[in-house]
């Protein structure tokens, strides 16, 4: 499905010019759940970027289901994300002018579907992810847990063939990690959709049915979860 | 509107009420001023034609010949000639006129030919009711009486104000008293040139008002032609006929026939180039107001842009997180265009209904001179559907071009770098745009100045300017960078903690406080400059009239604006009539005109110069200076003309000066000139004996009085109130002019204060934007033991700095700007050489004030910075 051939990324900070992913090949396929680990600096949140078509490769090449990703439009690139993946991010990021319902549906809104349409997608979603009652609240009206849910929630509505995490954990406490990896895990189906995670947590790593370990933007490792 | 853009943008307007409201009451205040000047422009052209062309053009060429009118056989002439083309000939004459049996109320006379079968229809589109009945005891009134029709709704007011079913209605134009008859009343079609003109019409036939408005020659101007009075040596003249030609002809032939006919005797023109000459003196005051009015604009443009710059800056993170959802460029660009124009429209709508209140002031503030300047009715000043459209779509334009940079700024930024925590510095490309576009807009507008000459009227010096001061703001960043830069140092070695972390902050953020400081330092240049304009205005004029008018009482017709004009003539004997009163030492009468020349209006002051010199010199302890060349002019046919019309038309000593008389041409050769602030296209003197006889015109405007003893003034107060006329003192006199001048200074203050309104408000924004940017900052301060009160001393300090470098640059700029106004545009405009005065005590109040507004301003925002909360700013980011 997602396939990095030899893929680096270079980028100016002030003067200096940082190669944070160096010629990375890897493929993810359909109802894989891959957790991508390393240092901090080591490149993991630059190749979930490249992965998810937030950004192109400098050189090198990444497909997704066999389209090069740095030979599209911008445009193209936004209809890809907005169609076939999903994100959650690690801050949550949620809009904090939007209801969770609103948040969930922005993809489909996003897209032109109608806004009943597009909500009554929005409660089946929260639904799915045991937020069946917090449609209405506002982000500052839900905990760390809820707000991570309803991320989930959104990166899933639009029915993605990968869903991309970035430290997804990384500000929630214990029960609520638990409740969020047991709802990602669950995501993959056989063949179908794809989960990458990004995260420094080795037990977070472990709900991952591979593990990809990354050290100075270079691959050092490519291994099944035991 | 779209739902994803109502839910996106409208929602985040609301959370962030307060800079909503500040962007929208910076549109309105801007849209406020654009519509009030357009309102009143409206009103001033309107009055300004009303003057020159009060009844609406009725045919589709007008024959004229300025004030001293076209013979009214001509009109006969014209219809005997049976030229091709032409359907009709109206000769007409239009004046203002006072009922004293209506309790003094004015009217409209309209002459026209009243005289044939039916009036009904024709040209002027009225419909004629008879109510004086067919009989013996009327035909014997309408003998001593001068038949009049009138208006229905003064005919209703007559009916029940006159004493007797046959009581006559009396009319005064002037000093002259006409006893009338009215015979019945008329209606006018909606379309009809004479609804114009309001509800108090009366009609007369052409010949009796043209007799009225243009009376035939005193025995003793008879004599001084050397010929008999009668209709063939003057014949009754009337303001103008129009000439109405078949639809579809070739209008220029038909023009050039008519003018053959006419030959000298008057000008055959369409009704748009009879009206250029009057618009051509507007359109300077227009483009005046206007200019001041969109600096309003443009400081909100600045405002709306800095505002809208720190959204797209605070929501860098909802940019990324819509960008990795699949957003696309141009639907980031159309989320904040969406805001803007919500924005701009609200903003728009608000300043449309502040702005109809404000023009509604300002015509009260001036309905004394514009009713005055006008022979009909003066609009009632309501904004027309155009004007409300033009300025909804200037508010949501400006908002809309404001939003659109930090919008396409937002687009080009990568999902993957929107995401990240700290923001890209401004790119080098976009720095280097900004530096050309100043460049730009700074080099055209002094080049435009530089060669004004060679533009079209106006553009130069006007347009140049705009080009200027828009560049000088958007240069504001830059300059504050290297003031701030330069004051830093020292600053920091003086100032206490507070202030210095306010100084470092100004110098950290030049973008943001350089747009606002700019657009501080625009308002108070502009008050600056116009303070400054009026002091240099005001006194050289003032002392001015202490010179030239040392009569102790002036007598005139109407009212005070009428005693400057030619509206309410008097007839000659008033001069000397007053003259023989016990108590006063002399009199000198003064006709007023204001001539075609040159494509625009000019000034004619005829006055009976030896008498002005005899009676005003003694009161002067160094004698006259100003007017001294006024001796040139007893017995001499020339004219002294004023420096100013010397300069604006390049007519020196020796010149001659073309205008139009009764039989043609009359040229006048330049025997001097002298200083004089009458006109600002310039003011021709004349002898009044000399203008009599070459314009056969004997009437007088106004009597200047000179009191022997104190005894005068009730004799004259007496012949004064006998007559129907008005005595002023020559104190009154001044306190007018001197009122007037302040009051058209008054106008641009109150344009001025709205930019400065714009501009305070934009340092309530800039203040807010700043606290919340540094809501991470603050927390800071508060958690490591800083008291509220000295976070509160930081954000007013960074206040008062706004104010204080703000007002350094708006005097920076202001004085020069009263130099370029005074000595280009004035100068080139009027050709008035006034000197430059430094408006010290005002200045002083306009750079107090600002500073002090600035600084109240950061009292706002210091208090929602401590209302931080500890541990969330720590949080924040």
């Amino acid at each position: 499905m997602i396939a990095l051939t030899d893929a680096t990324k270079t980028y100016q900070q002030g003067r200096r010019t940082v190669e944070a992913v160096r010629g990375v090949t890897l493929t993810v396929s359909g109802g894989e759940f891959v957790s991508i680990m390393g240092p901090s600096g080591s490149g993991k949140s630059t190749l979930m970027h490249l992965m998810g078509a937030l950004d192109t490769p400098t050189a090198g090449r990444v497909a997704f289901a066999g389209n090069d990703i740095g030979a599209m439009s911008d445009t193209q690139r936004s209809l890809l994300r907005r169609t076939r993946l999903g994100f959650v991010f690690q801050a949550f990021n949620l809009l904090p002018t939007l209801t969770a319902a609103e948040n969930v549906a922005l993809p489909l809104l996003l897209g032109g579907t109608a806004r009943r349409s597009a909500l009554e997608r929005a409660a089946a979603g929260l639904a799915a992810v045991n937020l069946p009652d917090r449609g209405g609240h506002f982000p500052d009206e839900l905990s760390g847990g809820e707000m991570q849910r309803v991320a989930v929630a959104r990166a899933l509505v639009g029915d993605p063939d990968a869903v991309l995490c970035d430290e997804p954990t990384g500000n929630l406490d214990s029960a609520n990690s638990r409740e969020v990896l047991t709802l990602l895990a669950g995501l993959p189906t056989a063949g179908r959709r794809a989960v990458i995670m990004v995260t420094h947590d080795a037990s977070a790593a472990k709900y991952g049915t591979r593990l990809v370990t990354l050290r100075d933007g270079r691959l050092e490792s490519d291994e099944p979860v035991r | 509107m779209p739902p994803l853009y109502r839910l996106l943008s409208i929602r985040y307007l609301r959370r962030r009420w307060d800079r909503t409201a500040l962007i929208v009451a910076s549109i309105a205040l801007g849209v406020a001023t654009l519509l009030s000047t357009r309102v009143l422009n409206q009103c001033l052209e309107s009055a300004a034609l009303g003057a020159n062309a009060p009844l609406a053009a009725g045919g589709d060429l007008l024959v004229s010949n300025g004030e001293p009118g076209v013979p009214l056989p001509l009109a006969a002439e014209l219809r005997a000639a049976t030229l091709p083309g032409v359907i009709s000939v109206t000769p007409l004459v239009i004046e203002r006129v006072t009922l004293p049996d209506l309790a003094g109320r004015s009217a409209v006379l309209v002459g026209a030919e009243l005289d044939g079968s039916s009036i009904d229809g024709g040209p002027l589109g009225v419909t004629f009711v008879r109510t004086l009945p067919a009989d013996f005891t009327s035909a014997a009134l309408l003998l001593t009486r001068t038949p009049v029709v009138l208006s229905q709704q003064l005919h209703d007011t007559w009916t029940t104000a006159r004493p007797a079913a046959i009581s006559p209605l009396s009319l005064r134009f002037g000093s002259r008293l006409v006893a009338c008859q009215p015979v019945g009343y008329f209606t006018v079609a909606a379309d009809s040139p004479l609804a114009a003109l309001g509800s108090g019409v009366m009609g007369m036939a052409v010949a009796d008002a043209a007799r009225l408005s243009r009376p035939g020659p005193t025995p003793g101007l008879a004599a001084l032609v050397g010929g008999s009075a009668g209709d063939a040596l003057f014949p009754p003249r009337v303001d103008r006929i129009d000439v109405r030609a078949v639809a579809g002809s070739d209008l220029a032939a038909v023009q050039d026939a008519v003018q053959a006919v006419v030959g000298g005797r008057g000008l055959v023109r369409p009704p748009d180039q009879h009206n250029r000459s009057t618009q051509e003196i507007v359109s300077g005051v227009q483009i005046g107001f206007t200019l001041c009015s969109f600096g309003a604009m443009v400081v909100g443009l600045f405002l709306v842009y800095n505002a809208m710059a720190v959204t797209v800056a605070e929501r860098r993170a909802d940019v990324g997180v819509l960008r990795s959802l699949g957003a696309t460029r141009g639907q980031i660009v159309a989320l904040f265009a969406v805001a803007a124009a919500v924005v701009g429209l609200v903003g728009a709508v608000a300043g449309v209904l502040l702005g109809a209140g404000l023009a509604q002031g300002l015509l009260f503030a001036f309905r004394g001179e514009l009713g005055g300047l006008s022979v009909g009715a003066v609009g009632g000043g309501w904004p027309s559907v155009g004007t409300v459209v033009l300025g909804v779509l200037a508010g949501t334009g400006t908002a809309v071009l404001a939003g659109l940079i930090p919008a396409l700024q937002a687009a080009t930024q990568d999902p993957a770098e929107a995401s990240c925590h700290s923001p890209r510095p401004v790119g080098g490309w976009w720095r280097v745009a900004h530096l050309a576009v100043i460049g730009l807009l700074v080099g055209s507008g002094l080049t435009a100045i530089l060669f004004r000459h060679h533009l079209p009227a106006r553009v130069g010096n006007f347009g140049g300017l705009m080009a200027v001061m828009v560049g000088l703001i958007l240069s504001a960043p830059v300059s504050v960078t290297l003031l701030v830069r330069l004051l830093h140092p020292p600053l920091r070695r003086v100032l206490p903690v507070e202030a210095r972390l306010a100084c470092d902050n100004l110098l950290r953020a030049p973008g943001r406080t350089g747009v606002v400081i700019g657009a501080l330092a625009a308002g108070v240049g502009l008050m600056v400059q116009t303070a400054g304009l009026g002091r240099s205005n005001r006194e050289p004029i003032v002392r001015w009239i202490d010179e030239v008018i040392r009569a102790d009482r002036m007598v005139f017709g109407g009212s005070l604006t009428d005693a400057m004009g030619s509206a309410a003539p008097l007839e000659p004997r008033v001069a000397a009539e007053v003259a023989a009163l016990p108590g006063v030492e002399g009199t000198f009468g003064i006709r007023y005109r204001s001539p075609e020349f040159n494509g625009t209006r000019i000034f004619l002051t005829a006055v009976d110069a030896r008498e002005y010199l005899a009676l005003t010199a003694p009161r002067l302890a160094g004698g006259l200076t100003a007017y001294r060349q006024m001796a040139l002019l007893p017995g001499n046919d020339g004219t002294v003309v004023s420096e100013n019309f010397a300069r604006r038309h390049g007519v020196g000593v020796g010149g001659v000066v073309e205008l139009p008389g009764p039989r043609g041409p009359v040229r006048l050769t330049v025997l001097a000139t002298m200083p004089d602030f009458s006109w600002s296209r310039g003011t021709l003197f004349l002898d009044r004996a000399n203008y009599a006889r070459q314009f056969q015109d004997d009437r007088l405007d106004v009597v200047h009085v000179f009191e022997r003893d104190p005894s005068a003034a009730a004799a004259i107060e007496k012949y004064a109130a006998d007559s129907g006329l008005v005595v002023q003192e020559r104190e009154a006199m001044r306190a007018f002019v001197a009122d007037l001048i302040d009051r058209v200074f008054l106008l641009a203050y109150l344009q001025q204060v709205a930019v400065a309104l714009v501009a305070g408000l934009g340092v309530v924004t800039a203040l807010l934007i700043s606290v919340l940017q540094r809501k991470r900052e603050l927390g800071l301060l508060l958690a490591v033991g800083a008291t509220p009160a000295q976070v509160v001393k930081a954000v007013v300090w960074e206040a008062a700095l706004l104010g204080v470098f703000g007002t350094v640059l708006g005097v920076a700029v202001g004085l020069p700007l009263e130099w370029f106004i005074l000595r280009v545009v004035l100068l080139d405009e009027s050709g008035f050489l006034l000197p430059v005065l430094v408006p010290w005590r005002a200045g002083l109040g306009i750079a107090g004030g600002s500073m002090l507004a600035a600084t109240a301003a950061g009292l706002l925002p210091a208090w929602r910075a401590v209302k931080t909360r500890i541990p969330e700013a720590i949080q924040y980011e």
